[in-house]
């Protein structure tokens, strides 16, 4: 006989009150490679500047999972008449794919090196890819195939389901193996993910900041499925909460400006960066296969954490234990224009060796992103349009893509010397 | 190897296919065009498609395309009709001189932009989305060196984007192997 799930646990949370979860969720949780999250940091080096940024993957991945359960519901209660006429969903469908996407959710982000983000540009190349590197979201498929595929497939509740451990990894990593379950991708990975909802407020919580915070609530019950003539259906908002909408864009904003791209917290991760590669086999993470991606999972913030107050990780490494970090001498205007552009080489021209760092906003991965979202009018004719037309903040707003270049501290008089020579 | 291309480089190109497009593009239709240039054609334009429900998507290139407005390379204008919306991109004042800034990138690719121009520039977006994800899936299963039929690419889309019929799927997936697109 099949075994439902309906046995729920619940943990505290600092957003959310109570997360609450079930006992096939508290299998998967309970897995090493999911507990190896409470050893890597959301935010990397930021507690040097703002002191309060401890926290880790592993409470933001219980936040996604509960975010997208609740975005998830409120989307089925608004728009079943869509979900069942263009996408064909019956009720069974909708709550299979419901217990699909928490579990998506959950495990999003179990790839993830020490550090998160920071250590990414150190993961390898792909073979025969030009130059494109893997990203973490194929070590987090790969982690789910090799190391979640028992408590997936074989936990009495799939039996209710069927699911395989590549459904869940296709899902994530945006492979076709996720059948039907694509159009919910936009919920983990998109313009209106739980990632994203559940990060911004997360963050602000534990950075202490206003920044990241936005009526959530709102807008998780103003999210549907907004059908298109011709493309089909996609995830937009009710016309009601495009404000909660624009909330969150501009919550995103104010973030990227004021913590992920902040001056000091970008040269940290540098420092992180250099560290990692000398304290790194051959100056990057093992691939993610086989054997190598077990090696791959022994990589912690802890193990980091290790080496560097062992006096290991290079000048880089104890820069981070010193705090002691290079000094940003010049910036760009947030959307630099052409004359940032000449001045970028004017400066790089001027500064020669003493340029000890370049940091562009665009290669973060903190991006503000262009917000494409679609809005449905309240009353008929239910007209679509984008946020962007209903909000000129959201339309006003430019992508980041500030560049700053950093100096060594004791390199600082003679670099602005050069810098003014005409 | 070819060196992967600069934010710059990468806005030049969305300019080089606003100004050669015989119409104005619309989001769909650049997003799709920067899609197979990179995949067909191995334009190393550095985005990192994935898969969903309206087709292979980075949200980098609606960066780069905000960011081309922000330069006054192209202009967006949203356009409404029954059923949806969409925007029309037409290249702007200073196209030519932001091209000219990644001119040696652009000459070399010159040929792949005429050549996606003239393959997709009569297609819908609504048939871009679906020609895209037929040659997404095929790839995919190529890398994974699983063998794939025509049959199984299609009922994948179709399982994709139930919203389309199989007769229409299966139809884009005859023309991209009229046009040697489509190997399964």
């Amino acid at each position: 006989m099949a075994i439902d799930s309906d046995r729920t646990y619940e943990v505290r949370c600092p957003v959310y009150g109570f997360i609450k979860f079930n006992d096939w969720e508290r299998e998967i949780i309970a897995q090493r490679p999911f507990q190896r999250l409470r050893r890597i940091r959301q935010l990397a080096w930021t507690d040097l500047v703002y002191p309060g940024a401890m926290h880790v993957r592993f409470e933001h991945s219980l936040g996604v999972m509960n975010m997208a359960g609740l975005v998830y519901d409120g989307i089925v209660e608004r728009s079943r008449d869509v979900l069942r006429d263009e996408l064909g969903y019956n009720d069974d469908g909708l709550k299979r794919h419901r217990v699909l996407v928490r579990i998506a959710a959950l495990l999003h982000d179990v790839g993830h090196g020490p550090f998160s983000h920071a250590a990414e540009e150190l993961l390898p190349e792909i073979p025969g890819r030009q130059g494109e590197r893997y990203k973490h979201e194929h070590y987090t498929a790969e982690i789910i195939r090799r190391h979640f595929r028992d408590v997936i497939e074989n936990h009495p509740a799939n039996n209710n389901y069927e699911f395989t451990a590549d459904m869940v990894a296709n899902f994530i990593e945006g492979g076709s193996g996720a059948g039907q379950a694509t159009f919910w991708r936009d919920l983990v990975s998109g313009q209106l993910d739980a990632d994203r909802m559940d990060y911004l407020l997360r963050d602000s919580h534990h950075v202490g900041v206003e920044y990241g915070r936005y009526d959530w609530r709102r807008l998780a019950n103003s999210i549907v499925a907004v059908p298109f003539d011709q493309e089909g259906p996609r995830l937009g908002v009710e016309e009601g909460g495009w404000h909660a909408a624009e909330g969150l864009i501009l919550a995103r904003y104010f973030m990227f400006t004021q913590v992920y791209f902040h001056k000091t917290r970008s040269i940290f991760n540098h420092h992180l960066h250099g560290a990692l590669e000398d304290l790194l086999p051959g100056g990057t993470f093992p691939i993610p296969k086989g054997r190598k991606l077990d090696q791959y999972l022994k990589w912690d913030d802890w193990r980091v954490l290790g080496h560097i107050s062992s006096g290991k990780g290079g000048d880089h490494g104890r820069r981070l234990a010193e705090r002691d970090h290079f000094r940003e001498i010049r910036h760009t205007q947030e959307t630099p224009d052409e004359t940032d552009l000449d001045n970028l080489d004017e400066w790089r021209g001027k500064l020669g060796e003493l340029l000890a760092a370049e940091i562009s906003a665009e290669k973060s991965w903190y991006k503000i992103g262009s917000a494409d979202v679609p809005v449905i009018a309240d009353l008929s004719p239910r007209d679509v349009k984008s946020l962007s037309s209903y909000s000129s903040i959201v339309g006003s707003i430019k992508p980041v893509r500030q560049v700053r270049m950093y100096v060594h501290e004791e390199n600082r008089e003679a670099a602005e010397a050069k810098l003014s020579t005409a | 190897m070819a060196n992967k291309a600069t934010q710059l480089e990468r806005v030049a190109t969305i300019g080089e296919i606003t100004r050669r497009f015989p119409s104005k593009i619309g989001r769909t239709g650049l997003m799709k065009c920067l899609y197979f240039l990179e995949v067909i054609r191995g334009v190393p334009l550095g985005y990192s498609f994935r898969l969903y429900t309206y087709g292979p998507f980075d949200s980098g290139v609606l960066d780069d395309l905000r960011y081309a407005e922000a330069l006054d390379v192209v202009t967006s204008t949203p356009v409404y009709f029954s059923g949806g919306y969409g925007y029309e991109i037409e290249s702007s004042d200073r196209n030519e001189d932001l091209i000219g800034r990644s001119e040696e990138f652009v000459k070399k690719y010159r040929a792949d932009v005429d050549w996606v121009i003239d393959m997709f520039a009569s297609k819908s977006a609504a048939s871009l989305e679906i020609l895209s994800t037929l040659i997404y899936v095929e790839r995919e299963s190529r890398e994974a060196n699983v063998p794939v039929s025509v049959e199984k690419i299609v009922a994948s889309v179709r399982d994709i984007k139930p919203h389309h019929s199989e007769e229409n799927i299966r139809s884009e997936a005859d023309w991209l192997r009229s046009k040697d697109l489509l190997a399964a």
